[in-house]
């Protein structure tokens, strides 16, 4: 699922807050928005190395829930397929086309919230979901 | 400000105070608020010192805020009913003299903000007996009932709160450009759950850590009204002990402060009525997705709303923790092991 902003954006508002001041290299030594910043930097970081394959796992959570036909057909590409699909699932679960399946649902939606919480607060997720 | 500015404040404070001495000795912009501007406002009248807080609207009010003069007609209502809350003093309308609406109150002592209180040793030690007191002060909230003709810009409920809020929500969600399907599951869950209320009561609807004002161990003040309405009290009492304002003090489950019972035994005990213990874990996940929500709308501000801000654009970065705790308490409801 898309998250805004992506690691372009974060870099760019990181870089704002630091101007040419390095990073502290111990976080207690950091003011606050050096504290957003370093948060920002290590989730472009997350994205550059894991962005890619994140989106492939998420459409292959997709196609064990849907046709894979139905998947390759949302989009032109993974980032407007998996945009497409992610709609498409939001409106069936509120119209309640769902209620009948919700362990199957419950599993794709936690892994798709796992896959964000690593990109953005892999810490919560550890203490919330140690085996993650 | 200016000062023709502080004169114009001045000789209207000197106005509504009665006192024709009166003179500001500071005015300063205080940190936080994001919804709200806060001023520290020292003040001489009399030879006597008074410090108190001007409280107007910041540039960027979230459209779901009550005004200045509606959130000083709820302080007022909570002062009169036995709410610790920092003295209402006055209300100005008149845009001309601050620029916007304001109201002046007294200003407490102590600390509000969340990750400091629940780390603080006094705060520790009294841990239980303070939050059997924050019992008590939410409990008197609560016997605020409708109708009130000085609270009629409140809506009423049409129907099961519980319901109305997922409608909102829903409505927030739809005007946002991405789509949430794991916020939407814990709505349809809520949805098809939804609890008919025992009561509807005022209710403070931001009743949290964070919000509280505490010196050492003493309540001195409930803050933050701008977002009471009427709706089932149990959604208060939830919206306290919710994860997501324990500021990492997960085993104190009252507000990172103290234990569930002792904050649900001071309720009780100044209401008089008890708890409706099997209804808190569904407000509980309400609460997740209300601040999940809320969460998103805070990065919209930055994303869409032409606030640039990467604190605004963390906040929203947030929503998956939320989104998280709801799913794991869903699960844990519907396997029956709820707290």
């Amino acid at each position: 699922m898309r998250q805004r902003p992506g690691p372009d954006e974060l870099e760019r508002l990181a870089a704002a807050i630091l101007g040419d001041d390095p990073l502290q290299d111990d976080p207690k030594d950091r003011s606050y928005a050096q504290r957003l910043a370093a948060k920002a930097l290590a989730i472009a970081g997350h994205d550059r190395l894991h962005g890619a394959a994140d989106r492939t796992v998420e459409l292959r959570l997709f196609a064990a829930v849907w046709d894979a036909a139905v998947v390759n057909a949302a989009g032109a590409d993974d980032e407007n397929r998996i945009a497409a699909l992610n709609r498409r699932l939001a409106a069936e679960i509120r119209a309640g086309d769902w209620d009948a399946a919700p362990g199957a649902l419950r599993e794709l939606l936690t892994a798709q919230v796992r896959a964000r919480l690593a990109r953005t607060n892999p810490k919560y997720l550890k203490s919330r979901m140690p085996e993650a | 400000m200016n000062d023709e500015g502080r004169a114009a404040l001045a000789r209207w404070l000197a106005a509504a105070a009665g006192a024709d001495d009166l003179w500001i000795a500071s005015l300063d912009k205080l940190s936080g608020g994001a919804i709200q501007e806060n001023w520290g406002l020292t003040v001489e009248a009399g030879g006597k010192r008074q410090d108190w807080v001007l409280r107007t609207d910041a540039p960027s009010g979230v459209s779901t805020s009550h005004t200045r003069p509606q959130e000083f007609a709820l302080l007022r209502v909570a002062h009169e009913a036995g709410v610790t809350v920092p003295e209402p003093l006055f209300l100005c309308e008149d845009a001309s003299v601050f620029g916007k609406p304001f109201y002046v109150m007294a200003r407490v002592a102590g600390r509000a903000e969340g990750h400091v209180l629940v780390r603080d040793e006094a705060v520790a030690a009294a841990g239980d007996a303070l939050v059997e007191r924050l019992g008590r002060e939410l409990a008197r909230i609560h016997a605020i009932r409708p109708p009130r003709g000085d609270l009629d810009f409140l809506a009423m409920p049409d129907g099961p709160p519980a319901l109305w809020r997922i409608a909102t929500y829903r409505r927030y969600l739809d005007a946002m450009p991405d789509p949430n399907p794991a916020l939407e599951y814990a709505l349809r869950w809520l949805e098809r759950r939804a609890p008919e209320s025992r009561e509807i009561t005022l209710c403070h609807s931001d009743f949290r850590t964070g919000n509280i004002m505490i010196d050492g161990a003493r309540i001195t003040g409930i803050l933050d009204w701008e977002f009471a309405g009427w709706s089932d009290p149990m959604e208060d009492v939830a919206w306290f002990c919710a994860r997501c304002w324990r500021f990492g003090a997960w085993e104190r489950e009252a507000g990172g402060i103290g234990s569930r019972e002792a904050f649900y035994r001071g309720y009780e005990a100044e209401s008089g009525r008890e708890i409706e213990r099997a209804v808190i874990p569904y407000w509980e996940v309400m609460g997740a997705i209300r601040w999940a929500v809320i969460a998103l709308q805070q990065g919209e501000r930055h994303l869409t709303g032409g606030e640039e801000s990467l604190e605004l654009a963390l906040t929203g970065l947030r929503a998956p923790e939320m989104e998280l705790d709801a799913l794991l308490d869903i699960a844990a409801i519907d396997a029956g092991v709820a707290a």
